[in-house]
């Protein structure tokens, strides 16, 4: 008869967390030291040691991960990857959360007109197929690393400009917001000051959700040859170059694939996780 | 030349587009209307009526927050909406029914405090000294600055929200129910903390409420509202007494600890409930209900008779004092 739980369950950290948690934090370490010791330009390649398999598969400890067509060592392309893919991934989402918030909370604050414009551009940006444009604009404008980021950042914007939307809607009318304006308080000291942080937990969900597709958008666009250009080089380029060899030297883009697979899978379950702690109504 | 009134309404009146039930269009449909009232720095003008009557849409017109549709609003002499925001709460703080919802659930009260005085520039050495004075005023302990909002009370929030009110040092405090989200005894100490900023500091006060006896026992006038008008003003003392309009007999009639003191005129309730203000019946709005009422009452609209010095009475029947001694 009652049987439906209606005590929530205490908050444990689930263990799968625990390890997505380590893994990213892992994968920034290593970005993060490896940009130290190796640049995308610092990887010899040898070309008596091309397409050498990784250790345990006929490989030696002299290239642990194999080589490439080339005979660079894929340990190094791969540490340099990593550094190159997280940082287009960090910096995209970031843009897109703080062009995307600064939207929604302009259209919120001034109704009207301005909310119309803004709110329609919203919703033309939600209704184009994203990669299309994106690969229109590269293929316009030639690639470059700063315009491919900024592009990149713009994934998704449109979704934090909707929830920052409704969020500011709803706490322009809350006792505190208008308390800060009977004081005397000017618009910068209730958006910025009061509102912000009250929204940006929701904000902070939509981030980590939006992270992993980020990721994911780099590598779809750097396979396609639009993205990362040589002699630099992400995950996304490192499986585009392997797949002419996938039958031949399978780990050129089977490596690359894993650890993305890997980041994105443990992006999404910190998301979701994220998601689980700082929302208190969740979403389906 | 005379220093202007603090607060002065004349036909005041403010109509909202409002969508009536089963129905795609919003219509216009007045919410106050005519309204006129006078107040004086240091005295409190007391507002009472039902839920809907239209009470807080006055508040809000008069301090500004919202456009009048017809008629004039002046605060120290200049149209609310006219006066800078700054300068207007230095003039005026409106005092709300849930305190805890007007601080910022993630600032520390100290900070919350300061800020008005960060707004108006003060320094921060003036600062501190005005956070003590006003934590003085309002009878709460300077420990409590280092809390957050969810860490104390509804009555401390609420002498928080009037305290923040009080740096600024404003000349009207429009409180709009500020004891129905409190329990009896702190409303208790509430109506002496009004009365002792009345006195101390000759604040002047717009207090909305429904509780009948609080007002009388703040208010140097009283205000009673029905249906978007104000159907009588004047003294307590008098309001709900034999003068008194049916409609404002009918709500002391109905709350019992105002009739203490007071001669009772009778039980009148009052039948059913208001009508909407998108269906205002026509001549005295009251008629549907008015035990009193007339043929005259459904067809004409009731005029505003002085009873008696600053005693007004709107209602075809009300007696001129002056006229009835005779
Ligand atoms: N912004 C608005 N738009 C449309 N209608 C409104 C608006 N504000 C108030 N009203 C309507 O005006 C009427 C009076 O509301 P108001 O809040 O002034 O009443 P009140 O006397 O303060 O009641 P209460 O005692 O319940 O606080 C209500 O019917 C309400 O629906
Ligand atoms: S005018 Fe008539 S209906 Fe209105 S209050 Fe007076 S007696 Fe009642
Ligand atoms: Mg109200």
């Amino acid at each position: 008869m009652f049987e439906t739980q209606t005590v929530p369950r205490p908050a444990k950290t689930p263990r799968i967390v625990f390890c997505a948690l380590a893994f990213l934090a892992g994968l920034f370490v290593v970005a993060l030291l490896s940009s130290f010791f190796v640049g995308p330009s610092d990887i010899p390649s040898d070309l008596r040691a091309r397409l050498e398999p990784p250790l345990f598969f006929g490989g030696s400890w002299a290239h642990p991960l194999g080589t490439d067509e080339l005979g660079r060592d894929m340990l190094m392309r791969l540490l340099v990857s990593i550094r190159t893919s997280l940082l287009v991934a960090t910096l995209g989402t970031l843009i897109g959360a703080v062009l995307g918030t600064a939207v929604g909370m302009v259209a919120a604050s001034y109704s009207g007109i301005v909310d119309d414009a803004l709110m329609t551009l919203v919703d033309v940006q939600a209704s184009l197929p994203f990669i299309i444009i994106a690969l229109a604009v590269i293929a316009f404008a030639g690639p470059g690393f700063w315009l491919f980021i900024l592009v990149v950042g713009l994934y998704g914007w449109e979704r934090y400009a909707r929830i920052a939307r409704s969020l500011t809607l709803s706490a322009q009318e809350s006792g505190y917001a208008r308390a800060t304006a009977h004081l005397g308080g000017g618009s910068f000291r209730i958006y910025v000051r009061h509102i912000l942080p009250n929204i940006a937990s929701a904000l902070l969900v939509a981030l980590t959700v939006n992270f992993p597709e980020t990721m994911l958008l780099e590598t779809s666009l750097s396979f396609l040859g639009l993205g990362v250009q040589p002699p630099d080089t992400s995950l996304g380029t490192m499986i585009g170059d392997g797949r002419t060899y996938l039958v031949t030297a399978w780990w050129i883009a089977v490596v690359p694939g894993v650890v993305l697979s890997l980041s994105a899978l443990s992006a999404s379950l910190v998301g979701d996780w994220c998601r689980d702690v700082l929302d208190p109504v969740k979403s389906p | 030349m005379t220093e202007p009134l603090l607060l002065e309404a004349r036909a005041l009146s403010k109509a909202f587009r409002v969508r009536s039930a089963g129905s795609v269009w919003r219509r216009l449909t007045t919410i106050i209307e005519d309204i006129s009232l006078r107040l004086d720095i240091g005295r409190t003008l007391g507002l009472v009526g039902e839920s809907g009557s239209g009470k807080s849409t006055l508040a809000s017109v008069l301090i500004g927050d919202l456009w009048p549709s017809g008629g004039e609003a002046r605060l120290s002499g200049r149209r609310p909406t006219e006066i800078p925001r700054r300068q207007r709460a230095r003039i005026v703080q409106p005092i709300v029914q849930d305190p805890r919802a007007s601080l910022d659930p993630r600032w520390p009260i100290g900070k919350l405090l300061s800020e008005p005085l960060e707004i108006h520039g003060d320094d921060i050495d003036k600062r501190h000294a005005k956070i003590a004075s006003a934590l003085e005023a309002v009878d709460l302990p300077s420990d409590i600055l280092s809390r957050f909002p969810h860490e104390v009370s509804g009555g401390q929030a609420q002498r928080l929200a009037i305290a923040r009110a009080l740096v600024l040092d404003p000349q009207l405090l429009v409180c709009d129910e500020p004891l129905s989200a409190l329990d009896l005894i702190t409303q208790t100490g509430m109506i002496s903390l009004f009365q002792r900023l009345k006195t101390q500091r000759r604040l002047s006060m717009l207090f909305i409420s429904h509780d009948l006896a609080a007002v009388r026992e703040l208010s140097d006038q009283m205000a009673v509202m029905y249906l978007g008008r104000i159907v009588e003003i004047g003294p307590p003392d008098v309001i709900g007494g034999p003068l008194s309009h049916p409609y404002t007999r009918a709500l002391v009639a109905a709350a019992p600890r105002f009739t203490t003191g007071l001669r009772r005129s009778g039980r009148a309730p009052i039948l059913g409930e208001p009508p909407s203000h998108a269906a205002k019946p026509p001549g005295c709005a009251f008629h549907p209900r008015c035990p009193a009422a007339a043929p005259v009452c459904r067809r004409d609209a009731p005029p505003t008779v002085r009873i008696m010095g600053e005693h007004s009475v709107t209602c075809h029947f009300a007696q001129p004092q002056a006229l009835a001694a005779e």
